[in-house]
């Protein structure tokens, strides 16, 4: 009995994920490159590889997956985006909770992926409501440590957080056993940073004006970022971006340009790229974002003044905390300059405002958000939804509408 | 190719037709949509040719809008029924009423759309997850009270002491509307406070996107002045009727096909 | 490509400087005064960042405690307040010390001019010791209550040379923050204003050097940009 429920599930997210992998190579010209990543996510998500790899698992982009690294682990980011697991996930979790974490659970209680059983520990920010519960909820399954984020900005908050990084380390070393390795730390900091730059020029490329790939592929090869190693990443995603910068070079100017869209809100995970597939087959173009999965995951350089442990440890803490966007914190002028600056920078000309049902501080913010479009002229419409399919039809609706309002604005 | 322009709203529950020539409404016609839509276009059309003594070949443009728009060959454009219904009302604005706020009921959605001083959308919101405030509703209490859509409106004026309706559900409804009967409630106050409640579901999604400027209802519902009265006493202010209701979405459409002609003859 | 290359050039004048002043400098006491003056009034803080010997020194200890990576400590906002008033007490002192005295207190904490005299009282010593320790620890730590320093630094507001900042287009990062070393705020927490040049500031640039986004933090020489901050910052070694 238990066999064929395993054998189900198996069946079930390997279809949506190889679904939504079709998808992204099915656009007329693929990258040379892309295939990479592609397979990065197959290997996850539709082989179910296992490996002898030793893994700490962590949760939003709060976790420098440095420490991680500095301990000889390798970090997993379990922030799940599977419609299936998040069915599964549905009858555990509260029904408004958000689907993220409906399919986190998920994918915990139906110990069928490798990346979720193979993990020795997963680190968890406290930081919105249904992370700060779901700490005593994951750990059934596997040793979770809690990580306090202090939710205001001030200094006085940053010296907490820098503890907090400090007994963080404590905790990991209490429960491994392992000690940990400044050079190490330093070695995951270069290589990390060079993963970093290629992600800036990824993204550069597909806010130039002719854009040689798309969204939805651009989220998928930072997504796979978070289930590959740093220096093959950053490898692969060089001779991506040398290919694309040829092609670009070579490609025509376009004599209608495609309506530029900005995606803000929720993040939008693998395989749950529902709505940049749904754009780009309405005839936008989406030339950035800022969901922590994909446009955040990798912006951001650590700037260490100087390499010991204490300053590195600072260098992660203001990177990871103090730059991040996420709206549950305090302070929203942070996320408003960084989303105004994007804006400009992507010559956007609408901006999709993505919200996952439950997801309340996102939410919270969409009137300033609004506000600040208002200012600077770009129109913005709320989409809701969830993980499933089953909204398509009426988000199709309000997105075609909105790519028609563009066009007319013009 | 002529100078005549034709629109088709390919609704869930009406397909309908409207010819309009030089910003001028024609003629307009709607069937049942039917199993199958094109069929239904077609004949459709036939109709509103004969009804202008015209042809095909009379016609520029075929534009489509509604659910179903994809899957009537026949049209030479598609277009989304929130922009068709926005374009429409620069024809089927009553005089002297220049709406910012456009309240469409249809028969399984209603739609809000604010429009800015020119008439370009500046937002929307629409519900299509939920019947309770649609047509659908109404139709299922008429349904249950033994009489039509058309007759629900005078009815409801006839009100003396309006129910207070509890369920948002138009399934749940019906439970209420039996219950209701048994407690010896006269049709008319079962409808007024049926009318009241569908006011208060629309108003609901209404009231973010209302700013100063003219309200005016559009597609099916508008026809039912019970609701229209309902609407201004939630909303508070006048709500204005417009001409040719049921067929905005299929004007806007012929509009736009018109316009978006004259645009590409302008360019070349 | 200016990851650490104003850094670099900056070390070199340094260098310069101390040979200059330090070697050679006995017998052009008056020059080097009126240079130092006219230096002052023009670019308040350039001097300390490019000049001073003492500064040289400070940065040196501080290289020194990079390479064999030893933190440094911080102290909190609040005791940061309580010891603010030492820097104008010190500058009364000096000041008051030098007109009224004529007085240097500088040779009690220049270790090159302290072991130069005769004079080598323990209470130098153990003066020179405790400023070296603090420096070796805190960044330029003397810098911060120098009065010669502060001095200059009334100037900096009105110096032709400014820092100047693209507010929105900050991400607060804190990378300028960590790496100031003369701990100013106003570099990270300001949004509004674009010119933050601060009287503390000692033109060091490490905050256009290590500012990860493009073109937030420049350094404007008679209103042109001469050095702006690039996406490229500088790798880990």
């Amino acid at each position: 009995m238990e066999e064929r429920t395993l054998e189900r599930y198996k069946r079930n997210i390997s279809r949506v994920s190889a679904g939504s992998l079709k998808q992204l190579t099915s656009t007329g010209n693929v990258p040379k490159g892309l295939e990479y990543f592609t397979n990065v996510l197959k290997r996850t998500f539709v082989d179910f590889e296992k490996d002898d790899n030793e893994y700490i698992g962590s949760y939003c982009v709060m976790v420098p997956d440095e420490m991680i690294y500095a301990f000889g682990y390798r970090p997993l980011r379990l922030c799940a985006g599977h419609s299936v697991a998040a069915m599964i996930g549905d009858e555990i979790v509260p029904r408004d909770a958000c689907p993220v974490l409906k399919a986190t659970v998920g994918f915990h209680a139906m110990r069928v992926m490798p990346i979720y059983q193979q993990c020795r520990l997963a680190v968890l920010p406290i930081t919105c409501d249904g992370k700060r519960k779901s700490a005593a909820l994951l750990s059934q399954y596997l040793p979770v440590i809690p990580l306090p984020i202090e939710m205001d900005k001030s200094e006085e908050r940053f010296a907490q957080n820098l503890q907090n990084m400090h007994a963080l380390m404590k905790s990991i070393f209490k429960e491994t056993g392992r000690r940990f390795s400044n050079r190490k730390l330093i070695e995951s900091c270069k290589s990390i940073n060079a993963a970093q730059q290629e992600a800036y020029k990824l993204y550069g490329l597909l806010s130039s004006d002719n854009p040689p790939v798309t969204g939805s592929q651009v989220m998928a090869v930072l997504n796979s970022y978070c289930y590959d190693t740093p220096e093959s990443w950053a490898q692969h995603a060089k001779i991506l971006n040398a290919g694309l910068s040829q092609k670009a070079a070579a490609m025509q100017p376009l004599k209608r340009e495609k309506p530029r869209i900005f995606i803000a809100g929720s993040p939008i995970t693998f395989p749950n790229y529902k709505l940049p597939f749904l754009m780009e087959g309405l005839g936008a173009q989406i030339v950035g974002d800022e969901t922590c999965m994909a446009g955040r995951l990798l912006y951001d350089p650590v700037v260490p003044d100087e390499y010991s442990t204490d300053g590195i440890l600072r260098a992660l803490t203001a990177r990871y905390v103090c730059a991040c966007t996420c709206p549950v914190f305090e302070q929203t002028d942070d996320r408003l300059s960084s989303l105004t600056e994007k804006l400009r920078q992507t010559k956007a000309e609408g901006v999709i405002y993505h919200i996952l049902r439950g997801c309340t501080p996102y939410d919270f913010e969409l009137s300033m958000v609004e506000q600040l479009a208002d200012k600077l002229d770009i129109p913005v419409l709320r989409v809701e939804t969830d993980f499933s399919a089953e909204d398509a039809e009426q988000v199709i609706i309000r997105l075609e509408a909105f790519v028609e309002l563009i066009e007319q604005r013009r | 190719m002529g100078n005549y322009y034709v629109g088709l709203d390919a609704g869930s529950t009406y397909l309908k037709a409207a010819l309009i020539k030089d910003n001028c409404v024609l003629g307009a016609e709607l069937l049942p949509t039917g199993i199958d839509c094109e069929e239904t276009a077609g004949k459709l059309l036939e109709k509103i040719y004969a009804s202008q003594s015209i042809t095909r070949n009379d016609i520029a443009v075929i534009t489509a809008t509604g659910y179903s728009r994809r899957s009537i060959g026949l049209a030479d454009a598609t277009i989304s029924e929130i922009t068709a219904h926005a374009c429409g009302v620069q024809l089927t604005a009553p005089e002297n009423v220049h709406p910012r706020l456009i309240i469409d009921i249809g028969g399984q959605d209603s739609k809000i759309i604010s429009l800015g001083p020119d008439g370009h959308i500046v937002n929307f919101t629409m519900n299509d997850k939920c019947a309770a405030g649609t047509g659908k509703f109404l139709e299922v209490v008429a349904d249950l009270l033994e009489t039509t859509i058309d007759q629900i409106a005078s009815l409801a004026k006839e009100s003396t002491d309006p129910c207070q309706i509890n369920s948002t559900c138009a399934v749940f409804a019906q439970t209420e509307v039996i219950s209701l009967l048994a407690q010896k409630k006269s049709r008319s106050d079962i409808l007024a406070g049926m009318h009241i409640a569908m006011a208060n579901r629309i108003a609901k999604m209404a009231r973010k996107y209302k700013s100063d400027g003219d309200v005016m209802m559009t597609g099916g519902g508008a026809k039912n002045d019970a609701l229209r009265l309902a609407l201004e006493d939630e909303l508070m202010c006048d709500i204005y009727k417009a001409n040719y209701p049921q067929y905005n979405g299929a004007i806007g459409a012929a509009l736009i096909g018109m316009r978006n002609a004259e645009k590409e003859f302008k360019k070349s | 490509m200016k990851q650490r290359k104003i850094t670099a050039f900056r070390i070199m004048c340094l260098l310069i400087a101390v040979v200059v002043l330090v070697f050679l400098g006995s017998g052009y006491r008056i020059i080097i005064l009126l240079l130092s003056i006219f230096s002052a009034l023009v670019f308040g803080r350039l001097w300390c960042g490019y000049v001073c010997p003492l500064g040289f020194y400070q940065e040196l200890l501080s290289m020194l405690r990079k390479k064999l990576h030893i933190p440094t400590f911080h102290v909190s906002l609040k005791v940061k307040s309580y010891l603010r008033p030492l820097k104008w007490i010190i500058l009364v002192y000096f000041l008051t010390s030098v007109l009224f005295f004529g007085l240097r207190p500088v040779m009690y904490i220049r270790p090159d001019l302290s072991f130069s005299s005769a004079d080598m009282s323990i209470y130098k010593i153990i003066i020179v010791g405790i400023v070296t320790g603090i420096c070796f620890l805190k960044e330029r730590a003397f810098c911060k209550y120098c009065p010669l320093g502060t001095l200059r630094g009334f100037v900096n507001k009105i110096s032709f040379g400014k820092i100047k900042k693209d507010g929105t287009a900050c991400t607060h990062c804190r990378a300028c923050l960590e790496c100031c070393p003369m701990d100013i705020r106003s570099i990270y927490e300001e949004r509004n204003k674009s010119d933050i040049t601060h009287s503390d500031c000692i033109y060091c640039m490490k905050c256009i050097e290590a500012c990860p986004e493009q073109d937030v933090l420049s350094f404007t020489l008679f209103g042109k940009k001469i050095l702006s901050s690039k996406r490229n910052i500088k790798q880990v070694k």
